[in-house]
């Protein structure tokens, strides 16, 4: 007997996200509050199925029997499912918490790429698995549960803060760059996703994103780069376009900035007790409460840019768009703290790992990927400081 | 901290009055350390440099030379490698420089803490002061009403609608003026200083445990006892040999691995401990991943097993080539030696090893102490005392088979008592590193959802006759959004208790 149900239901939720996301981003297009409800109605059905299938994979480990029965949280796809689970269960929480639903076009494609992307990713495994010994610990809920929790309060606080830059643009200067940059990098992992997801029949033992920039092919790596560096120039020019869409709702900037940081006042005392109970347990297993373990290093970086964050904040006044950069950036380092750690470096929380070794692509790809961000935030400051030079001369010349 | 908005957002409080008038060597270097600028420089710093020592390997040089090669080529990987060790990039979280970064902050905090918590207890102990012109004026929420009455009877109802809100309010009267004032939570400005602190005691509660803890390994076969340990991690103010002896003895019972039913994954590796000291039997426990046994301050946590070298035995199947097809199994340790049934030759197992692959120049390398069908055994045979041949049997490879003998030979089996490998920890530390984090826990939770609230009802009698006017005001120490909504529900209890009258 197959135990699958959770899966069907995992499959139903994911098509469920995708159609909320174009529903939130219909409601963008065309403020109609009968979208907006039909979008938010779409999200408590796939939120009531994701539920389900969550419920269900713990049943039916439990059905298999032979003592294999726990709560689904302990190998990648497991615990990528859970964290899609807590960003859409935060985002219901805002959304009723402030009465607004525009949010829903930046979060609900996180949930959503979270799932295709964990359904068709290489090498991932979507069987219930046995616990292995040293997962058998109840420190492993408390320790999962509140690190999730953590990453999915900085989900929220990573899409309010996007668009808190995009509706505060005035000039296409270096902070119409930096979310521009955000917004084509995500585009570009999106299709590249696609890409891998088109070869599926063959993906099976590659390295994420082969189809494209990881290509054997220089030819198809060369394409991808251009591909690349063509969608952060459409963003160049069209983000305007999305940021007048944006500003018609007349979000107030000052709520994104409150919603930006409030998220962030809950994520970090929950980033907190989940490093902390990881202590507790690496103590309990292994007799070392700290042994700068990739991962365990990764979420006290994490830790250190939200600390800044808090006190750029509090104590330096810092708030608006440079809170909203920093808030971004610590986004970042939650995705490689999650993500990054298990898929490229080697570790203690090896669950979904690609193996033992550091996976040599992977980090050139970075850093170029990187470097492309970089240099158009940079080109942007240029081409706004130096028009602005430009407009100062004029007006100067005209008196 | 001084006030703060709702959002989080204020105005800077970088660098208090007082130090701002300093001289002299000793206080600018104070007023370095005493700048938050400081503070998220250093948290910036440290995020970037940790980043390193997850890419390069730490204390694994084989595998740093194996990147460098592929980075560098091999004649210049073992420079760069020397450089990178040179730099501390491979032991970087001990490195000197790593270590300095952790001490400028901390100095920073304890010099933060200093300046600013004087003040805060001094404000947190003072007693509230009833309102007068002037500080009212400073109110951000204050609201005025003019309402006519007996002064008494007003005034006490502001007191019970303080009540119903959940303060107890204290009175102050002076001449045709009553004040009922009170406030809540004050001890939550602590908040942010117990979350600073607890940072400090954690990294006490970790020096501890590197100057006086360590770490280490010893493996027990079944039915052995230890005296001793290996030292993989010294304390660094005890002077130590690599073997360390224990205060007391260890004796392995017992070793089990438990399997999920019908398949091959294990469920549960059990060691049986028992401790004896002074020659009694203390203490026994059964220890699996999770469940460590402590003693004496000392713990011993399930890392690893196998099935002890010195007293494994093999078997091996002879199968004889004829004329009469016979299969004998014969299970032997190291040096043992036995008759071939129906044969006058003698077999000795000289040597074996459970895992064995072959190497890039034919040669054989043991891989790991585990069976798995990739065993190999050197065995020698003599007839009537004198030597015949010497074989080795390779399991992956049927064509190793002596010549000279009419049998035909392979290994079906690996058994032993097992040993189990455990990892033992001391660390005087880590109770204070606990006590740390449980403060910076609770320390965040104050800072970030309790506030200092405090309310005022001033009657003051009116210029104009038998009129009264009421101010109510009240302030919060950050959060205001919140305060502004309970500020409001009181003034409603406020206005509805005058109307009844």
């Amino acid at each position: 007997m197959n135990y699958e149900l959770n899966i069907t239901f995992f499959k139903i939720a994911t098509l469920t996200y995708l159609f909320a996301m174009v529903f939130y981003l219909g409601y963008l297009a065309f403020r109609s509050q009968a979208v907006g409800k039909i979008a938010s109605g779409i999200t408590y059905l796939g939120f009531l199925c994701h539920t389900a299938s969550i419920g269900t994979r713990w049943w039916e480990s439990y059905q298999i029997g032979a003592g294999m029965g726990h709560v689904p949280i302990t190998n990648l796809f497991e615990s990528m499912s859970l964290g899609a689970w807590t960003i859409v269960l935060i985002y219901i929480i805002v959304e009723w918490r402030y009465k607004n639903r525009t949010f829903g076009a930046f979060v609900m494609p996180v949930a959503f790429l979270a799932m295709t992307y964990i359904f068709v990713a290489p090498d991932v495994s979507k069987d219930i698995e046995p616990l292995v010994p040293a997962l058998k610990s109840y420190w492993l809920y408390i320790h999962v549960l509140t690190s999730f929790l953590g990453y999915a309060a900085f989900a929220v606080s990573f899409g309010v803060s996007l668009m808190y830059l995009i509706i505060n643009t005035v000039r296409k200067d270096s902070l119409y760059g930096f979310w521009t940059a955000c917004l084509g990098a995500l585009t570009v992992i999106v299709l590249a996703i696609v890409a891998d997801w088109a070869t599926l029949p063959d993906i099976q033992g590659k390295h994420m994103l082969e189809a494209t920039f990881r290509n054997p092919s220089v030819g198809v790596q060369v394409l991808s780069w251009a591909v690349y560096a063509v969608i952060l120039f459409l963003m160049y020019v069209f983000g305007i376009k999305l940021k007048s869409a944006l500003g018609k709702f007349q979000t107030s900037s000052d709520m994104l900035d409150e919603v930006g940081y409030k998220t962030i006042a809950m994520g970090f005392p929950l980033l907190t007790v989940g490093i902390i109970t990881g202590a507790v347990w690496a103590n309990k297993a292994w007799g070392t409460y700290w042994g700068w373990d990739p991962k365990e290093t990764w979420s006290l970086i994490t830790w250190f840019v939200y600390a800044a964050y808090l006190h750029a904040r509090l104590t330096r006044g810092w708030s608006g768009g440079r809170a909203a950069v920093l808030s971004v950036f610590g986004f970042f380092s939650v995705i490689f703290t999650y993500l990054g750690v298990n898929l490229l470096l080697s570790g203690l929380h090896s669950y979904g790992s690609t193996g033992g070794q550091i996976d040599k692509t992977a980090i050139p790809f970075l850093l170029i990927f990187a470097a492309f961000f970089a240099v158009y935030v940079g080109v942007c400051w240029v081409i706004d400081s130096s028009s602005r030079k430009s407009a100062g001369n004029q007006a100067v010349s005209e008196k | 901290m001084a006030e703060q908005k709702d959002t989080g957002t204020k105005t800077p409080v970088d660098r208090p009055q007082a130090a701002k008038t300093a001289r002299g060597p000793f206080k600018s270097v104070w007023n370095v350390f005493s700048s938050l600028k400081l503070t998220v420089v250093l948290l910036i710093i440290l995020a970037l440099v940790s980043i390193i020592g997850t890419i390069v390997a730490q204390d694994d040089p084989m595998k740093n030379m194996d990147m460098l090669v592929n980075m560098f080529g091999q004649a210049k990987a073992p420079e760069v490698l020397k450089l990178m060790v040179a730099m501390g990039l491979t032991n970087m979280y001990h490195s000197w420089w790593f270590v300095f970064l952790l001490m400028m902050l901390s100095l920073n905090i304890a010099v933060c803490t200093i300046e600013r918590l004087p003040r805060v207890i001094h404000m947190v102990m003072k007693k509230q002061e009833p309102l007068t012109d002037a500080t009212i004026r400073n109110m951000a929420l204050r609201k005025e009403m003019k309402i006519k009455g007996d002064m008494d009877t007003v005034a006490g109802k502001a007191a019970a609608a303080m009540k119903a809100m959940g303060y107890s309010p204290n009175e102050y009267r002076a001449e045709g003026e009553i004040q009922y004032f009170a406030e809540k939570g004050k001890f939550s400005r602590l908040g942010v200083y117990i979350a600073h602190i607890s940072v400090l005691i954690i990294f006490a509660g970790a020096l501890i445990g590197s100057f006086w803890g360590y770490k280490g390994y010893a493996q027990i076969t079944e039915g052995h006892t230890i005296d001793s340990i290996g030292l993989t991690g010294k304390p660094l103010l005890l002077h130590v040999g690599p073997e360390m002896p224990l205060p007391f003895q260890v004796r392995c019972d017992k070793f089990q691995l438990k399997l999920y039913q019908g398949t091959d994954m294990p469920s549960a590796y059990l060691s049986t401990l028992t401790v004896i000291d002074n020659g009694n039997n203390v203490l026994t426990k059964t220890i699996r991943v999770n469940d460590p046994l402590e003693y004496k301050g000392i713990r011993f946590f399930q890392s690893s097993y196998g099935i002890a070298p010195q007293e494994a035995s093999m078997t091996i199947r002879a199968i004889a080539k004829g004329p009469v097809f016979s299969v004998h199994d014969y299970t032997l340790k190291r040096g043992e030696k036995t008759t071939l049934e129906g044969s006058n030759i003698t077999m000795t197992v000289s040597d074996f090893s459970p895992d064995v692959v072959i190497g890039p120049n034919n040669q054989l390398m043991g891989r790991s102490d585990k069976y798995r069908g990739s065993a190999a055994a050197i065995l020698d045979f003599s007839a009537g005392g004198k030597p015949v041949e010497q074989a080795i049997i390779l399991n992956q490879d049927p064509s190793s088979q002596p010549k000279n003998v009419p049998f035909t030979f392979s290994i079906t089996g690996y058994n032993g008592p097992y040993y189990t490998g455990l990892q033992v920890t001391h660390d005087p530390g880590v109770d204070i590193v606990w006590l740390g984090c449980t403060m910076l826990v609770l320390g965040i939770l104050i800072a970030f959802f309790l506030f200092h609230k405090r309310v005022w009802v001033r009657v003051v009698r009116s210029s104009e006759k038998g009129q009264l006017v009421l101010t109510a005001a009240g302030s919060i120490n950050k959060n205001r959004s919140v305060f502004e909504g309970e500020f409001k529900r009181f003034l409603e209890k406020l206005e509805t208790r005058h109307e009844k009258s």
